[in-house]
């Protein structure tokens, strides 16, 4: 036991797993989940994204069905957006903000502000040492949600043009990530925050799409 | 060169007496403040922590044996003494690698004393080079050195005849690291070919006296805990796995084989098989050397849980024999071993992780980070094993290597050692002047390895599930009223959704809890990492602490391994503590309950 908490030998450091080239098919229980998200659908759809088949028609299909038009329960909502980040984060976040863009294009703000929690989701459960350019730019993302921007790694996030609710984000990473152009019903202040690697901790708030003390 | 110049420059070196040895020991010294590895130095301190600010029995959660475990308390008496000092790392890491220092200053002395009339210092100055021995007691601060200490005085012994002496090394060593152990068919083949039945007997029984009451303070009550967290250690909560310093992760990377026990049995076999080989004649120092050296290779290279520290275990009786046969050739091939061993630990960690505990994170000269691929450095370690094991028997140009190769081992040793030495202080100077204001990296190393991740063993019952976790020989401050107060306990989820938790007895909406919003991957003691975004304080709810919680969740999580328990010790706060409570007085509490009496069941 102790060596799995205290390990004296260097072991600590997770191995990464590649996951198998995902085929280009909508498998039918996707096509179900699509239409009628619920706990039992699910079942099939995460036994399926565990075998690491996960393609961008299927990742479609199951943003689609949490966000387009059905009331899904907030437990289903929250296991999916896992799966999502767990088994094929990136192309996730590509997805939610084309059905975001599409939504906002569309004028369906319920189906955008859906989108837009779930991208705050992915964004919550992406890993602190990640530093890939994520593009979130052009999105409506205002979620009044609590959780939003506490304690994430929000590392080369593009916001720039985007929609962003009031608030006061903490204990977040703000390296390099842009917000030009960002439109914000209120203020947006960030406590405790970093803005550079070994940066120290401070608090700013965002001013004409640049973060001031 | 010729062999009279070399011979001149041997002798003059003798002749600057104790100075060159004295000068290598000071420059030790003096870097091996800054440099750690932030885990296993973490560990090390926080176990002595537990037994000095927590009262928490010496023995509980300690992997290695008994010499080790007194070495690492004996080094934090002043913390002990004066709890002030707890933060003060560089402080903290000297005195924890002092044992270590002078366990390989021991060893070198010891290959001093076995060089011969001339030499000695070339050979003791070889082994404080060498590669592995600087990197594992200097740069990481591993225990290792202190088995190796008695590793190369029982094979001396054994050398030249003080067979009874040697067992009881042997076995004392065995007590620090279990490895010393295999040398033990070697001594008793050579103790009754040299000696007789009888002697080779009692060395038995000495040897079994002396590790016993090495291993005895570890082991008494928790011989199941002690030998899972060997297995753990050395081959993954599976016991399958293949650490990445081992040579059969070559065999495992091209055919996806992996029978981590049943390799062990050729680290077993090998030292058996080169103890029965002495008994074909009566063995001469240079004989035992070679067969001790064989050994430790074998014990090293082919143990499939080998990390790269074990390397130091080569180092001793390597350069030993080197001395002994004089032979340059070995010693040099043994030097690109050990270098090689200092590599692959950089390409698992890379360098900034040594500079952690006193610099924080954000120091990163990448210049020593991976320098080849881990499976390249494993076919060179596996290569100049293989030119060991041949040049250790060539018998036609011994002559000819003994009179070439040691200045120019010496010289690749410290042209290496100079390498990692410019390296560093680079490092330093450069972590100092950017981010000194900003050591965060000892504190938060500490919280790491006082942080414990409970995964949950889920059955579903009507409405919801039963959450069952085990944390016995985990929560150390469990039914140790002293310590209590310092351990925390929260819930941690991936992603939190409305539920509602029965925690011993009362309904709990976590809502209700105070909460705090997290970013971190938790391994648990079950070897999984679970994100985590957002923990709820249960302290309240949980305290007094017990072995194992029982909770249940209404509705069912869908997101497995939710939610974690995670239980936290608060070490700082200890030490704060005790730093306003007099000597005297903090050693007057009880500590906590004899482990047999929690393993497996809830202590009410």
């Amino acid at each position: 036991m102790l060596a799995s908490t205290s390990l004296f030998g260097c072991a600590r450091y997770p191995e990464r797993i590649q996951a198998p080239a995902p085929k280009a098919t909508l498998a039918p229980f996707v096509r179900v989940f699509a239409r009628h998200p619920s706990i039992a659908n699910w079942e099939a759809v995460h036994r399926h994204m565990r075998l690491g088949a996960l393609d961008e028609r299927s990742q479609t299909a199951i943003v689609y069905g949490l966000t387009r038009g059905h009331d899904v329960a907030p437990r289903l909502f929250d296991a999916a957006a896992v799966d999502l980040a767990t088994y094929a984060w990136g192309g996730s976040i590509e997805t939610i903000r084309r059905e975001n863009l599409r939504a906002r294009r569309e004028g369906s703000l319920d189906v955008a502000l859906r989108t837009a929690h779930l991208a705050w989701l992915l964004l919550a459960l992406r890993a602190g040492y990640l530093d890939d350019r994520i593009n979130l730019s052009e999105m409506e993302l205002r979620d009044p949600s609590r959780f939003v921007g506490r304690s994430m790694n929000l590392t080369d996030v593009n916001f720039t043009g985007s929609r962003l609710t009031s608030a006061v984000w903490r204990d977040t990473n703000l390296t390099n990530a842009t917000f030009n152009a960002v439109e914000i019903d209120g203020r947006l202040e960030c406590d405790a925050c970093i803005w550079n690697y070994g940066g120290a901790p401070l608090r700013k708030k965002l001013s004409r799409g640049r973060w001031v003390p | 060169m010729d062999a009279g110049f070399r011979n001149q420059a041997r002798s003059a070196l003798d002749r600057l007496g104790w100075w060159p040895l004295a000068v290598v020991l000071l420059l030790d010294a003096a870097v091996m403040p800054w440099l750690a590895h932030p885990f296993d130095v973490a560990a090390f301190l926080t176990h002595a922590d537990r037994v000095y600010f927590a009262h928490v029995r010496p023995a509980t959660l300690w992997p290695y044996g008994g010499v080790a475990l007194a070495a690492v308390l004996l080094s934090q008496l002043p913390v002990a003494a004066f709890p002030q000092l707890w933060g003060l790392a560089p402080l903290r890491i000297s005195l924890l690698k002092l044992p270590m220092l002078i366990a390989d200053a021991g060893t070198a002395l010891i290959v001093r004393r076995c060089a011969g009339r001339t030499g000695g210092n070339l050979w003791a100055l070889r082994y404080l080079l060498d590669p592995a021995v600087f990197f594992v007691t200097v740069v990481h601060g591993q225990t290792d050195a202190l088995a190796g200490v008695f590793a190369v005085a029982g094979i001396a012994l054994t050398m030249f005849g003080k067979f009874e002496i040697a067992a009881v090394l042997l076995g004392i060593g065995t007590g620090a690291k279990l490895y010393p152990g295999a040398f033990l068919p070697l001594l008793l083949a050579v103790a009754y070919r040299n000696g007789s039945p009888k002697r080779a007997a009692l060395c038995l029984v000495y040897f079994a006296i002396s590790a016993g009451a090495s291993l005895l303070p570890v082991v008494a009550g928790r011989t199941a805990a002690f030998a899972a967290t060997f297995a753990n250690n050395s081959f993954g909560a599976e016991s399958q796995r293949v650490e990445s310093a081992s040579p059969w992760g070559l065999l495992n990377a091209l055919f996806r084989f992996s029978q981590a026990p049943s390799e062990q049995l050729a680290v077993v076999l090998v030292p058996l098989a080169l103890a029965a080989g002495e008994l074909r004649h009566r063995p001469q120092p240079v004989d035992v050397a070679r067969a001790a050296m064989l050994s430790a290779i074998a014990i090293v290279m082919l143990n499939p849980g080998a990390h790269p520290p074990f390397y130091l275990w080569i180092a001793g009786p390597l350069v030993l024999y080197c001395a002994v046969a004089r032979d340059g050739l070995v010693s040099a091939i043994g030097a690109v071993l050990s270098t090689t061993a200092v590599a692959m630990q950089f390409c698992q960690e890379g360098s900034e992780e040594y500079l952690l505990l006193n610099f924080g994170v954000g120091t990163v000269p990448g210049g020593l980070r991976c320098v080849a691929p881990n499976s390249t450095l494993l076919a060179v370690a596996s290569v100049a094993a293989a030119l060991l094991v041949i040049a250790a028997y060539r018998q036609p140009l011994r002559d000819a290597a003994r009179a070439r190769a040691p200045l120019g081992s010496l010289i690749l040793a410290a042209c290496v050692t100079l390498f990692l030495g410019v390296a560093f202080t680079v490092a330093v100077v450069h972590a100092a002047l950017l981010n000194g204001a900003k050591a965060f990296g000892f504190p938060n190393e500490m919280k790491l390895v006082n942080t414990f991740a409970i995964d949950p063993k889920v059955r579903p019952i009507d409405g919801g599930c039963e959450l069952t976790y085990d944390a016995s020989d985990l929560i150390v401050y469990a039914e140790n009223r002293f310590a209590a107060p310092y351990g925390s306990a929260a819930l941690a989820y991936t992603l939190f959704s409305p539920e509602t938790m029965a925690i011993r007895g009362s309904a709990v909406d976590p809502r209700r809890l105070p909460e705090r919003f997290e970013s971190f991957e938790a391994r648990t003691v079950e070897q999984r990492d679970v994100r985590v975004t957002r923990e709820f304080d249960v302290s309240r709810q949980l305290r007094p602490f017990d072995y194992v919680e029982r909770f249940i969740e209404r509705p069912c999580g869908l997101i497995a391994g939710n939610p974690l328990l995670i239980y936290r010790f608060d070490v700082a706060a200890a030490a704060r503590d005790a730093a306003n409570r007099p000597f005297r007085q903090r050693f007057g509490w009880p500590g906590n309950a004899p482990e047999g009496r929690r393993l497996g069941r809830s202590v009410q």
